[in-house]
């Protein structure tokens, strides 16, 4: 049934046309994600030449090269380069790009489906289940000092980790069923958040000094556990579930005008609450199985991107992650070429650069729309 | 487009907010549900819009029962606007208003949808803040923007929860003008909760009066609102002059005030 309303049309091509306005708009945007993407190409292939021992550019291009396609290419002219590049850089510049998209979207989405700037897998209580899941693991474990350091991942904590990652958010799911207003639902995480970090307390309470430095540095998180096995799973879910998620961007736009009017548009509320809620645990859950707790990239990345792309999530998601990857690659590369050969945990570096970037951008964007 | 309701019912919890209300919104007719505060007008417009689900009773658009139908066909067939809604500030006007297109986009944004945007945007007098974002405008200008959504949505019926909230007069009288252009022109009917009983003479062809979740009243607006309904209704004294062109109804005071048991 579909009807006119107006009967004189409005003047056409000028400067205010929405329609002219949209489009243009349209084209900033994804001009806007191409220049990301560009940004962080750019940070991978510095990340993958700077370090403890440095590489010229053509030793990292031949390095990947050579191991992808060793007919074409020969090998480097730095015998130690394929080993670097390939077997210790590659796997930690491709864990922390995935790793930040992964917890960039997946606040995102929790961000826009709750209608609360304040969310993210934190403070959820995603992170702080996780952290009980792998500080279990660690005391109940072997303990075998030092495990999580030297590349190969122990098993038992990111199963743990994961597993605890997913429950914390079927548990709101029992108590909230979903359909309660928001902020029910982001109590129940806060609260929930409390009673694992009290679980994670007694841990460290009880349990001895070395599964203690085990447990302190697991929170602190960090790329220690990268090598190709994690990076790759990591990779596989991050652009599946970003893929799945994207595909709900105008349900999500549908939602932040209200629960009333998303309804009235046409989009299951509580159904779609939980359907994006556990991709994002699923997404979250998976790389901080690998990477311990990291925190504020999945706060900040959405908010910087609300400012320099807008709410519409069809280009916010794919934005949110180019630029969470962009900023825990760039806060890990620092983090463990800043004081070589010490390894700073990513968080500390993280903090202050995305922290800087953030309040620049508050500062800038009172002054111009943004369009 | 026609809208029945037959004995519907509305339970939150244990509290009944709409009880055996039967009635009809005819094509091309305004009808405005007036009543205190609490009496069951927005609980009411939720119940047709599909956002509160009735406990008993039938609801009905052209004959066919709206639990048939799927989400996005009635999306398509009913506008609703809200008291209010959450502030999304990074948003556009335009893309506040294109979400009224939801339930026809599947993905990608049409030239059709983007004139349909641009439509509603002038019907409500908008078109100058398409780039601004919902966070710098005022909260009449946003009341406008929620207006214009729904009417991009197209819909066959409206359904207005308070559409005057935050509007000054000249932007109330617009939005219920518009509302009667498009009943009289187009023949879209309209649902609308109205305080303003004045308002509600003017602009209705039907008023049916609530109170506590039942229909108290309910016909002409000269048969419905008058001192004696009101006065039983609101518990309120008004006197009522007929003039020429309309009605005026001006409260008087409270009974109770009057009686001097409350007051200062």
């Amino acid at each position: 049934m579909r009807t006119e309303f107006m009967t004189n049309a409005p003047p056409a091509g000028d400067a205010e046309d929405p329609f002219h306005a949209y489009y243009s708009g349209g084209i900033r945007k994804i001009g806007l994600i191409g220049v990301l993407a560009a940004l962080l190409l750019m940070a991978v292939v510095y990340a993958g030449s700077v370090g403890a021992a440095g590489l010229s550019l053509t030793d990292v291009f031949l390095a990947v090269a050579h191991a992808a396609l060793p007919s074409i290419f020969g090998a480097p002219g730095n015998e130690m380069a394929g080993a670097i590049v390939v077997d210790i850089r590659m796997p930690r510049i491709l864990l922390a790009g995935f790793a930040g998209a992964s917890l960039a979207v997946a606040g995102a989405v929790m961000q826009g489906v709750l209608r609360n700037p304040l969310v993210s897998p934190f403070t959820l209580g995603l992170s702080s289940a996780a952290s009980f899941g792998a500080a279990l693991a660690i005391v109940a474990g072997p303990g075998i000092m030092g495990a999580l350091f030297v590349g190969n991942q122990n098993a038992l904590i990111v199963a743990m980790a994961f597993a605890f990652g997913i429950a914390s958010m079927l548990l709101i799911y029992a108590v909230t069923r979903m359909s309660d207003d928001q902020s029910t639902i982001i109590l129940a995480g806060v609260v929930l958040g409390y009673m694992f970090s009290a679980g994670v307390l007694v841990l460290k309470y009880l349990t001895n000094n070395e599964k203690l430095r085990d447990i302190t540095l697991w929170l602190m998180g960090g790329m220690w556990g990268a090598n190709w096995g994690s990076a790759v799973l990591v990779a596989i879910v991050t652009v599946l579930v970003l893929l799945l998620l994207t595909l709900k961007a105008w349900d999500l736009n549908a939602l932040s005008a209200g629960d009333e009017v998303a309804r009235n548009l046409g989009v299951d509320i509580g159904r779609t609450r939980m359907y994006c809620l556990l991709l994002a645990t699923l997404m979250a859950s998976s790389c901080m199985a690998f990477t311990g707790v990291i925190g504020f990239v999945g706060l900040m990345s959405p908010h910087i991107c609300r400012i320099i792309i807008g709410n519409d999530h069809r280009y916010l998601i794919p934005c949110s992650a180019l630029m969470g990857a962009l900023i825990l690659l760039l806060s890990d590369t620092f983090a463990r070429t800043i004081m070589i050969p010490q390894d700073l945990p990513v968080g500390i570096v993280m903090y202050v650069i995305g922290g800087a970037f953030f309040l620049f951008l508050i500062r800038r964007g009172k002054r111009s729309t943004l369009y | 487009m026609e809208m029945e309701m037959e004995d519907v019912c509305v339970d939150y919890d244990r509290h009944r907010a709409v009880d055996r209300v039967s009635f009809a919104v005819g094509p091309g007719e305004i009808v405005a549900l007036v009543g205190p505060n609490g009496s069951g007008k927005s609980t009411l417009i939720k119940a047709i819009a599909g956002i509160v689900r009735p406990s008993s009773g039938r609801i009905s658009l052209d004959g066919r029962d709206v639990r048939d139908m799927r989400l996005t066909e009635l999306a398509r067939l009913i506008g609703y606007v809200p008291q209010s809604v959450p502030m999304t500030y990074h948003a556009t006007v335009v893309d506040a208003v294109l979400l009224g297109r939801k339930p026809y986009i599947r993905w990608g944004v049409s030239r059709g949808d983007i004139a349909i945007v641009r439509r509603a945007m002038a019907a409500m007098g908008i078109e100058s803040l398409s780039g601004k974002l919902m966070g710098q405008l005022s909260g009449g200008e946003r009341q406008k923007v929620i207006i214009a959504r729904a009417l991009a949505q197209e819909p066959a019926l409206f359904l207005f929860d308070e559409p005057t909230n935050n509007l000054d007069l000249k932007h109330q009288v617009e939005v219920l003008e518009m509302a009667r252009r498009l009943a009289d022109e187009k023949g879209i009917p309209a649902l609308m909760a109205l305080h303003d009983l004045n308002l509600a003479f003017t602009y209705s062809d039907r008023v049916v009066m609530l109170a506590k979740g039942r229909v108290r009243a309910s016909g002409a607006p000269s048969d419905v609102l008058t001192a004696c309904n009101i006065r039983e209704i609101y518990g309120v004294d008004v006197t009522v002059h007929d003039w020429g062109q309309g009605r005026f109804i001006v409260p008087a005071r409270a009974p109770a005030i009057a009686a001097g048991r409350g007051g200062p």
